[in-house]
């Protein structure tokens, strides 16, 4: 089975793409601990069963608000097999803060391009090629209200699970300072093998600099963490 | 440069004017206890008002031919369709009340709201001429 | 290498991703200079427009409201004819009177009288799902919100309050999107006065009875919800200005397409919320008539199996918290009633049920025949029903949101300003002369 979680910002039509994979066949339960509505389908493709997890529509993956940090924890503690990202093709420049935090989290990203029919009435053209190569994840073009480029979707999906393994060529640098930074973080981290395991020591690294509180306390229980806190600037 | 043709623009000004001002008489019936084939209904009354407000608010860019006019057109007839086709349903329940015998008599009440929505079709088929060619 | 603070750190971060994303719009993405009108724009323009904005949506709302009383008529009474025909056949076939008043007086009585507003709750959700799914919704929202902004009032306070209408409880958890936790508090303190539907059978009894027009009953009904409105808006003010001062978040609201809404879906969304209703009527609601049956018919022998009410122990109980209400012109089952409104709001029309032995349609009639209520003391219990108290599942959903002290103190506010404004009520309506 191939567990697929599905995320986007509110209203890019997540909710329609969700119903439109998994039919009437879905189960609604709560997010461990709280109370948010958590929505699981199946689908089948291929021969191979998916499940799919619709996570809250988010901007961002913050610890601050409730939704994104449900979202957040999801793909970093249980490791979906593939994120989809539907990004509104519309609003292309705001959606894809989101798609860099997925990338960041190293999570194994497709990007679904929704509202495909509206890119090309809006006068918008987007080389989605160029767009997969830039971001190094398959681009997957489709609209959720007709069902347009689902089956192309479900076969970069089922790709994606197979080359899961394979690491992503292509990472979004911050500059050469920030960059700097990062490393000596990050080597600091990595010291710590069995965090290092389990969650992407760069991704902890800029968090940590970005003093996001949930990494922070994970950090606090690490044996390096006096030499961590070294290397991360004051508040 | 006009984004239509001023000319159908003056047409549908003084089609919404007409409009309007259908919805205001029958409004104040309405909010002033009813007669005749109006009932009265204060709220019903006062969204009738709602609704001519929105016909002649677009009075002024219809007549200089201005996208902006055309929205206040197109909010008022999707306006004029929730409240007709609301009444149509609603002689629809009527009729099945009588049918079911939960109610003795079959009354039904042709409220203005119907007769103003099937006045205001052939000014829609006008706006869906103009606008065919639009997206959502 | 240290010239950044961790202060700093925070804004950089983000700002070199929108530069890296800027750097890929660049290279993969062209605009077409003439950007095209669209239906959005046009409707946009209207829907949102600053004077217009709130008087289309409230004259929407009404049509929702009239919609859901017009249509749901004959549907009420199919279910109704059926229940009517299930309790004669039960209390004709069953010789134990005990089993027998049970069955017809308890289960087809109380649980037929929720029942039969499976109707007008999913015809409501029909219409809610119609306006949410066009993308009108969202504006309704963002125009209540500019309002509300200029109020001092977080915005994006309104799609929570919005959703309040269906049910309190997904209201209160979407919530979570406002991330100022003062904004969150006050949002959630007030949504228990948006009228979700569980109070709607109330207010459909009522109004039903005490209106003899379905026009002015449809007027009634809707005037409930824009109270709750007008009630959320100026309670929020109150607490901003009192418990938690200081200035809302600025709020940036991103508005979907609009669209033709798809049957599918429609229903789907219908259907989701819908069955809550089914399900809370086939477990608690009916677990909470059963027990009102009891209280009413035992001491089985000083009532004589149910007929002399008076000498129940819901009666003695009812004796007990009459004095509260009477002067608002309630009697003690009406009293009754309201207490276990606490449990479910849908409850009181059940405690009706019970009380008067009649199921589905026929509580209207038995209601009307018993002249329990004039047009004004019907009205004030219709306000008293929308205001007092959040029912026991939504004080357990703000149990999870909130500290104690602040779900203490959303039922204590509630409870009073449900006397305040239902004493307003009569004291408007003598002095109008409607008593």
């Amino acid at each position: 089975m191939i567990t697929v979680a599905l995320i986007g910002n509110p209203n890019v039509g997540k909710t329609e793409l969700f119903n439109r994979l998994t039919g009437l066949k879905q189960h609604v339960g709560n997010w461990p601990g709280v109370t948010v509505e958590k929505k699981v389908g199946k689908c089948q493709y291929k021969g191979e069963e998916l499940e799919i997890v619709d996570l809250p529509g988010t901007y961002s993956l913050t610890a601050r608000a409730m939704d994104e940090l449900i979202a957040r924890n999801y793909i970093v503690e249980d490791k979906p097999d593939v994120v989809v990202d539907i990004v509104d093709g519309t609003n292309l420049e705001r959606n894809l803060y989101l798609t860099l935090l997925l990338l960041e989290l190293e999570a194994n990203v497709v990007v679904a391009l929704n509202q495909w029919d509206m890119v090309n009435e809006r006068g918008i053209e987007i080389d989605v090629d160029k767009l997969s190569s830039l971001l190094g994840v398959p681009v997957v073009p489709t609209v959720a209200t007709t069902g347009e480029g689902l089956e192309a979707l479900k076969e970069a999906i089922l790709t994606a699970a197979r080359n899961k393994d394979r690491r992503r060529k292509i990472v979004i640098g911050y500059g050469d300072d920030l960059e700097a930074l990062i490393k000596r973080v990050r080597d600091v981290i990595a010291k710590d093998t069995g965090l290092a395991r389990k969650y992407p020591p760069r991704w902890l690294a800029i968090k940590a600099l970005e003093h996001d509180e949930e990494v922070l306390k994970r950090l606090q229980d690490s044996p390096y963490w006096d030499e961590i806190r070294g290397v991360i600037p004051n508040k | 440069m006009p984004d239509f043709d001023t000319g159908t623009g003056r047409i549908m000004a003084i089609y919404a004017i007409a409009l309007g001002i259908g919805y205001i008489l029958s409004g104040v019936i309405e909010v002033f206890g009813g007669a005749g084939m109006v009932p009265g209904d204060i709220f019903g009354g006062l969204a009738l008002f709602v609704i001519a407000a929105t016909y002649i608010t677009g009075v002024p860019g219809l007549l200089n031919g201005e996208h902006g006019g055309l929205s206040f057109l197109m909010g008022g007839l999707l306006l004029s369709a929730v409240f007709g086709v609301l009444y149509i349903l609603a002689i629809g329940a009527d009729g099945l009340e009588y049918i079911i015998g939960a109610a003795e008599t079959l009354s039904i009440s042709i409220r203005p709201e119907i007769w103003l929505f099937l006045v205001s079709l052939p000014l829609a088929y006008q706006v869906w001429k103009l606008t065919r060619e639009v997206t959502w | 290498m240290n010239e950044y603070s961790g202060e700093d750190l925070e804004v950089v971060f983000p700002e070199r991703r929108y530069e890296a994303i800027a750097k890929i719009m660049e290279t993969a993405v062209r605009v077409r200079k003439e950007r095209k009108w669209t239906f959005t724009d046009i409707l946009d323009h209207v829907f949102l427009h600053r004077v217009l904005g709130i008087p289309i949506f409230l004259a929407l709302l009404y049509a929702v409201f009239q919609f859901t009383f017009a249509i749901s008529a004959p549907f009420s009474d199919m279910i109704d004819l059926s229940f009517g025909w299930l309790g004669s056949l039960a209390g004709a076939n069953i010789s134990n009177p005990m089993l027998a008043s049970f069955v017809a007086d308890g289960v087809c009585a109380g649980l037929g009288s929720v029942l039969v507003f499976i109707p007008p709750i999913f015809i409501l959700f029909f219409a809610l799902a119609i306006l949410e799914d066009s993308g009108y919704l969202a504006r309704a929202a963002f125009v209540m919100d500019r309002a509300m902004y200029k109020l001092g009032l977080h915005g994006r306070s309104f799609i929570p309050l919005i959703t309040g209408f269906g049910c309190n409880i997904p209201a209160i958890m979407a919530t979570r999107s406002i991330e100022n936790e003062n904004d969150r508090i006050i949002t959630i303190l007030v949504n228990p006065l948006m009228s979700c539907s569980a109070r709607l059978p109330v207010y459909v009894l009522l109004a039903g009875v005490i209106f003899s027009t379905s026009y002015v009953a449809g007027a009634a009904v809707f005037s409930m919800y824009v109270l709750g409105i007008a009630l959320a808006v100026m309670s929020a003010l109150v607490f901003r200005k009192t418990l938690f001062r200081g200035k809302p978040a600025p709020f940036v609201l991103e508005l979907p397409r609009y669209a033709v809404p798809g049957l599918k879906s429609v229903t789907l969304h219908m259907w989701e919320r819908g069955k809550w209703f089914l399900i809370k009527a086939g477990t608690f609601i009916f677990a909470v008539v059963i027990v009102a049956w009891a209280l009413s018919t035992f001491p089985w022998a000083a009532t004589a199996g149910g007929e002399l009410i008076e000498n129940s122990y819901i009666a003695m109980f009812g004796h007990v918290i009459e004095p509260l209400f009477r002067p608002f012109g309630w009697n003690w089952q009406s009293a009754v009633a309201l207490f276990f409104g606490f449990l479910a709001k849908e409850a009181v029309v059940g405690t009706f049920g019970a009380l008067l032995g009649a199921e589905g349609e026929g509580v209207n009639i038995a209601l009307a025949n018993a002249h329990w209520f004039t047009p004004l003391s019907g009205f004030a219990y219709m306000v008293f029903v929308l205001i007092y108290f959040p029912c026991v599942a939504t004080i357990g959903v703000m149990l999870k949101e909130l500290r104690p002290r602040w779900v203490l103190f959303a039922a204590m506010y509630t409870l009073i300003l449900a006397f305040v404004v239902a004493s307003l009520v009569m004291a408007i309506g003598h002095l109008a002369g409607l008593a």
